[in-house]
């Protein structure tokens, strides 16, 4: 649990909108603590099909962070519809890297177990803040 | 004692008359023939001794053939004696005796009498069979070869055959030369059936063995072929030789191919795996080829080489593969969960002491799901529910809790956060219910409710007893954690958790289909 201190990012991320996948409750309920704790909006979602639905609609995210496995259905037609409309991603993965296809070589990415201060470093980059 | 059809029956038995000379090589000559023409031995050696008895009116002929050894002589055919006699062998004891002398030096023995000769070692044999006129003529095809025998010729009466000598001569040399060919004969065939045999072997391993086999010049050139390949790919011999065979690698491996032939010779060895057209199936099939060099001619050399067959290995690593990026995902999941359930007990405990208890039982819950999920079979709801009564560790645990429900399969997605929440429910219980004051009832009843979109499935864990009111607790605890927030997020379900005095009640609804 290194880094994981209160003040890890705080304030870096302030007013963001983050969409958020992940579908393990407690990987999910560490990663939005540390988003809000950061100052963020998140939007939370277990699964594939909401997500899409909610990536198509009109509250665009600011960025997004992704887990590739959710529920055994993989992540990229959700990364695909969010890189198509400008949406910076992060892949959040507990597989080797190696597993992700070449065409995301450019996308950034974090292998779980993830510390929060990179996560929100990460993001924080990402957004230019 | 002619056989059937000899042409010595076109001969009378001699009588010594005046024309017993032209008598003697009108035979001699008849048999010439049948000895430059023979190839059966024992038939041509058997003729001899006949020939040789009508020729000079002898009563015994003998054809002995000397061992590889030279210790003894074998009695081969013989005219005059009972056929029982032939393939009978006498050991040579005398190294002086004239028949010693014979088979040593090449040297004829002419006996008039033999009860007058005390040399001659098959005298008690002459003595036996009454005879006296005796000569022995070597086997021989000429001064300087091998001294194969011996040829016998003997009277009852005394003689000498002296005069007859050189005729009997000209009799010993066509057999000792026909012998020769006649072995060379045999052993020429011998040679070819075991040629045959050892080609029939080599066939039998190259055109059996379960590679494609084949063998290629430098530039991949492809100068012959084991039936396999055509049986395999269904690619007819001809079209495939030359670098024909090129053909079937899938156009995706063509370069792989050509790569490693043009590293070959460098290497000292040909090594690729590419996919091969099966003709037949209409598929391609991953193969390993390899090829040494063999068999140099002016400098270059012909490659020997196989296709091995490997699309399933290769299959069998890919799973491989899958197997293990999936036990990454879940280890590290794994983690993140142990880690959440350490945060979570960590908020909601009031001492370090409670920290531990709690967190070890909920570590020991997570162990017993991870046990159902490994052992590979189909878990039911009820063992699931089972497995968690039994680590409880009360006696009365049975007529304290009810279960009552189908045999509903669980999806492995399902088994971890279910678990943690009966769990959950048996704790508190433990604490402050039913089980904690061995009086009062636990049912757990579940069904499924098939709707045209999905089956649910509804779990009631209905507790009822002597039970006071819960202390209100600020604290949002970990079980109410997982049954209002955990279960929702991660199966979609929907919960309904009740503490009150006499009563707790969970009544959760988990989608079956959705979750899985």
């Amino acid at each position: 649990m290194s880094g994981d201190t209160a003040d890890g990012g705080a304030g870096t991320l302030v007013g963001r909108r983050l969409l958020v996948c992940e579908d393990e409750f407690y990987v999910a309920v560490r990663l939005e603590r540390a988003l809000l704790d950061a100052g963020a909006s998140v939007t939370l979602f277990a699964s594939l099909a909401p997500a899409l639905a909610h990536a198509a609609g009109e509250a665009m995210p600011d960025a997004a962070l992704l887990d590739i496995n959710l529920r055994g259905e993989l992540s990229f037609p959700l990364a695909d519809a969010l890189l198509a409309r400008g949406v910076p991603v992060v892949f959040l993965s507990g597989y080797d890297t190696a597993t992700i296809p070449p065409t995301y070589r450019d996308v950034a990415r974090l292998q779980k177990p993830v510390t929060l201060v990179q996560l929100t470093r990460r993001l924080g980059e990402l957004l230019g803040s | 004692m002619p056989a059937d059809g000899s042409p010595l029956d076109a001969f009378p038995a001699s009588s010594r008359a005046p024309d017993a000379a032209l008598h003697q090589h009108e035979m001699l000559a008849a048999f010439a023939e049948l000895a430059i023409l023979s190839e059966d031995i024992d038939r041509l050696l058997q003729e001899a001794c006949d020939y040789v008895r009508r020729a000079v009116g002898a009563d015994i002929v003998l054809l002995y053939r000397q061992s590889a050894d030279h210790r003894s002589v074998e009695v081969r055919a013989g005219a005059g004696i009972a056929p029982a006699l032939i393939g009978g062998s006498i050991t040579r004891r005398d190294e002086q005796s004239l028949e010693s002398r014979l088979l040593r030096d090449g040297e004829p023995v002419i006996v008039p009498d033999a009860r007058d000769e005390p040399r001659l070692e098959t005298r008690g044999l002459l003595r036996r069979f009454d005879q006296r006129g005796l000569a022995l003529i070597p086997l021989r095809d000429g001064p300087g070869t091998p001294m194969l025998g011996l040829l016998h010729i003997s009277t009852r009466e005394p003689r000498d055959f002296s005069a007859e000598f050189a005729y009997l001569r000209i009799y010993a040399s066509l057999v000792a030369a026909s012998m020769l060919r006649i072995d060379a004969l045999r052993r020429r065939g011998d040679e070819r059936a075991a040629r045959e045999r050892s080609e029939w072997q080599l066939r039998l391993v190259l055109e059996g063995i379960p590679q494609l086999v084949w063998c290629a010049e430098p530039g991949a050139q492809w100068r012959w072929m084991g039936p396999q390949w055509t049986e395999v790919t269904g690619r007819d011999p001809d079209s495939s030789l030359g670098r024909g065979w090129l053909d079937a690698v899938h156009p995706e491996d063509a370069v792989a191919v050509e790569e490693a032939w043009g590293a070959a010779e460098a290497r000292g060895i040909f090594e690729v795996e590419c996919r091969i057209w099966h003709q037949h199936d209409g598929i391609y099939r991953w193969y390993q080829g390899r090829a040494l060099p063999t068999a140099f001619e002016l400098g270059e050399p012909t490659w020997v080489g196989t296709f091995t067959d490997v699309e399933d290995l290769r299959a069998l690593e890919a799973r491989q593969a899958v197997l293990v990026a999936e036990l990454q995902h879940r280890t590290r999941n794994l983690l993140a969960v142990v880690e959440g359930i350490a945060l979570q007990t960590m908020a909601a405990a009031a001492s370090p002491e409670a920290f531990e208890a709690s967190f070890h039982d909920r570590l020991q819950a997570l162990a017993r799901a991870q046990r159902l999920l490994s052992a590979g079979e189909r878990l039911t709801l009820r063992h699931l529910l089972e497995t968690e009564r039994d680590a409880l560790g009360i006696a009365d645990r049975e007529s304290l809790i009810v279960l009552d429900g189908p045999d509903v399969l669980l999806p492995s997605t399902m088994v971890q956060t279910l678990a943690l929440v009966i769990h959950e429910l048996a704790t508190n219980s433990r604490k402050h219910g039913v089980i904690a004051r061995g009086a009062g009832r636990i049912a757990i009843r579940w069904q499924v409710n098939v709707t045209a979109d999905e089956a649910m499935l509804d779990l009631g864990w209905e507790e009822t007893g002597d039970l006071p009111a819960p202390a209100s607790d600020s604290r949002r605890g970990f079980g109410r954690e997982l049954i209002e927030r955990a279960l929702p997020f991660q199966l979609g379900a929907s919960s309904d958790y009740r503490i009150v005095a006499g009563a707790v009640t969970c009544r959760l609804h988990v989608p079956l289909g959705g979750a899985a």
